[in-house]
């Protein structure tokens, strides 16, 4: 998934990154509300939210409601320092999906960004933890992917690009949307990259990889069966 | 950790913390008004019921002395010895009659009627009062007759002939109507009244609850950046222990940003730990602050020294500019105040500028003002330095955001006075007021700011 973390604590931020950068996730981090709110008003292929609600400039309740205002519908899991019931309700009246209390554990974290992805996901509506086609499935929750049930070993680049298609079964997708699915922003990458890598995918996913059409001039197609 | 959560995240998702709190305040508030509201009750009320009894009094009392000049009268007739009274009495005799409201008449010992013709022995309209008269008794009472109140005094008068009774009665009609017009006016008055003051209760109670609701909101902002001060760099410690445990095969040298990360958590929650502890015992009083005579430009400059190293690493100059001031105070506290001044000012100020901390006695007063050269406090954020947990926006990690809560503790507790301002040419300045300990304040020094002092700088 792509990721934004709004977090001012930058070391949280930093093991946050390493953390879900570990399980392939691509990660972005705004240290303030207002880059924050910039972001992910303006970025496109965000997959959810880490929205920190104690923030410097404008506190997480308020990013929430004016993404909300906007009319995003991009999932948030919001990070609370206070348990209160009445903290919980605001932050998820203001438009948080979710929300964990700090400190927590990364695997609540992990599972809670799957579920509301998961209940935001309209694109994709399947039951499970499985993102699956034809032969072709990936595993959420293990960060794994298989083919005709044997395990393959993607790098994380190329499991972001299969995530992107099996998210999006039968779009095409143009090569800037992949980039923004698949690599974080801020990093110099020309289009032909996205050539590349969707060249490694298919080699990696062997017969399957057929499955993978290019869309001349466009992008590239996750065909279903 | 670099900054704090500042008014929007404070002031919003505590609505239904607030509305409990505001419950709490509603209930005393009403309380302190129903108090009010019936403690001028019962005054009135009981002023009410003096009034209606001294009035109700009088006018019975005036009542009854008309009745008794009236049974007078006839006495004197009776025991002017004038027998033979089955003839036709005198004028004055007897007067009135049932219809007039006010009327009198004789009673013999053989229960004649002697007075106006329509009363017969059969038909008294207070037989009572004539029985107790002839027990030897003055006798009064109201009685209503066909729904006329009368006021009934009956006298018994010892004549030759036997004892008589004279009976002589008023309407009182008049009478209770004034008395009604008077309980109606005190009634009215007396609700106007408890309104009144149930108005000026609430105002009032408002008024005295201000101070109590400020501290509620105070302990709910402190609670909400409480946890988000402690709760942050256990998450932090938290997650890398976690990323440690996945990667049990990475080398020390490729997780020594993880690691030294939750080396600096942990100081930081150190710090934390024993600032808040130290607040929470200055709030329940716990801690004692010493008087003892000394010097704060020594003070001072053992603060200071400690702190040359901080400074030299950090590229600041740090100098001091004393002048003996002596003080009633307790050294350790009076250090730490130096301490968190001085470090606070190095900690804003660039490499390559100064912070001057300078000791002076001028009139009644010690003064310890510590300079910086830093970016200076923005104007709007001068009344909230001294709060707890406030920090500056652009505020440099690793402070607790207590410090400053903890030096104003300290010059209150020695009965001194704080404030923050920034200099004109940037920079900001904290000067602090102490009372001068003048019995040993050296004669010929008082006042003289431009005299060194006796203690060498750091």
């Amino acid at each position: 998934m792509h990721l934004l973390i709004v977090e001012d604590d930058p070391k949280l931020g930093r093991m946050l990154r390493r953390l879900l950068e570990d399980d392939r996730h691509v990660v972005e981090i705004a240290t303030d509300g207002r880059t924050g709110l910039d972001f992910a008003l303006g970025a496109e292929g965000l997959d959810a939210l880490i929205l920190d609600i104690g923030l410097p400039d404008i506190s997480g309740l308020e990013v929430a409601r004016r993404l909300r205002a906007a009319g995003s519908s991009l999932p948030i899991l919001a990070l609370t320092a206070r348990d209160a019931i009445s903290d919980r309700v605001a932050g998820l009246d203001a438009g948080a999906d979710d929300y964990l209390v700090k400190p927590f554990a990364y695997e609540e974290l992990s599972a809670r960004l799957r579920a509301i992805s998961r209940r935001a996901g309209s694109t994709t509506s399947r039951p499970g933890l499985k993102l699956q086609s034809g032969p072709i499935v990936l595993d959420e929750a293990l960060r794994s992917v298989s083919v005709a049930g044997r395990e393959i070993q993607l790098s994380p680049r190329e499991f972001s690009l299969l995530e992107a298609f099996l998210r999006h079964p039968g779009r095409v997708m143009t090569r800037d949307q992949l980039l923004d699915h698949a690599w974080p922003y801020g990093v110099a990458v020309t289009a032909n990259a996205v050539d590349t890598y969707v060249h490694y995918l298919r080699d990696k996913l062997g017969p399957a990889g057929g499955q993978i059409e290019t869309v001349r001039g466009v992008g590239y197609r996750l065909r279903e069966r | 950790m670099t900054r704090r959560l500042v008014g929007g995240a404070t002031g919003t998702g505590t609505a239904t913390r607030t509305s409990a709190e505001a419950r709490v305040i509603r209930r005393v508030r009403w309380r302190l008004v129903a108090w009010s509201g019936g403690a001028t009750f019962v005054v009135l009320a009981l002023l009410g019921l003096a009034i209606y009894g001294a009035v109700a009094g009088s006018l019975a009392g005036s009542g009854r002395q008309q009745l008794e000049a009236r049974a007078a009268v006839i006495a004197r007739f009776l025991q002017a010895g004038r027998g033979g009274l089955d003839e036709a009495p005198p004028i004055g005799f007897a007067f009135g009659g049932a219809t007039s409201g006010t009327f009198g008449y004789v009673v013999t010992p053989t229960d004649v009627v002697l007075g106006p013709r329509e009363f017969t022995a059969g038909n008294l309209p207070d037989r009572a009062g004539i029985s107790a008269a002839r027990a030897g008794t003055t006798d009064e009472r109201p009685v209503t007759v066909s729904g006329v109140p009368l006021r009934v005094l009956s006298v018994p008068v010892e004549t030759p002939g036997g004892r008589y009774v004279i009976q002589v009665a008023q309407e009182t009609t008049a009478e209770r109507r004034a008395l009604e017009a008077l309980v109606s006016v005190l009634v009215v008055g007396g609700l106007l009244g408890v309104l009144g003051s149930i108005a000026v209760g609430a105002v009032y109670a408002d008024r005295a609850l201000v101070p109590i609701r400020e501290s509620l909101r105070r302990q709910r902002e402190f609670t909400a950046d409480a946890s988000h001060e402690l709760r942050t760099p256990l998450a932090v410690i938290r997650s890398a222990v976690e990323y440690l445990e996945r990667h049990p095969d990475e080398r020390l040298a490729d997780v020594g940003e993880v690691i030294s990360d939750v080396r600096d958590e942990v100081d930081h929650l150190g710090a934390l730990v024993e600032d808040l502890l130290l607040l929470a015992r200055t709030d329940s009083g716990m801690i004692e602050v010493e008087r003892l005579p000394l010097d704060l430009a020594d003070t001072a400059a053992e603060a200071l020294s400690s702190l040359s190293s901080l400074a030299a690493a950090r590229g600041v100059r740090l100098s001091l500019d004393p002048a003996a001031a002596p003080v009633l105070g307790d050294p350790l506290r009076l250090r730490q105040l130096v301490t968190i001044l001085a470090d606070n000012a190095i900690s804003h100020t660039p490499a390559g500028r100064a912070v001057t901390v300078r000791v002076r006695s001028a009139g009644r007063t010690a003064v310890l003002v510590v300079e910086d050269e830093g970016p200076g406090i923005r104007p709007e954020d001068l009344p909230r330095v001294f709060d707890r947990f406030w920090r500056a926006a652009d505020a440099p990690g690793g402070g607790t955001g207590l410090g400053l809560a903890i030096g104003a503790w300290i010059v209150e507790r020695h009965g001194g006075t704080i404030e923050a301002a920034n200099r004109e040419g940037g920079g900001a300045v904290f000067t602090v007021r102490l009372p001068l300990d003048r019995a040993r304040l050296p004669s010929g020094r008082d006042g003289d700011p431009g005299r060194p002092g006796v203690q060498p700088g750091v």
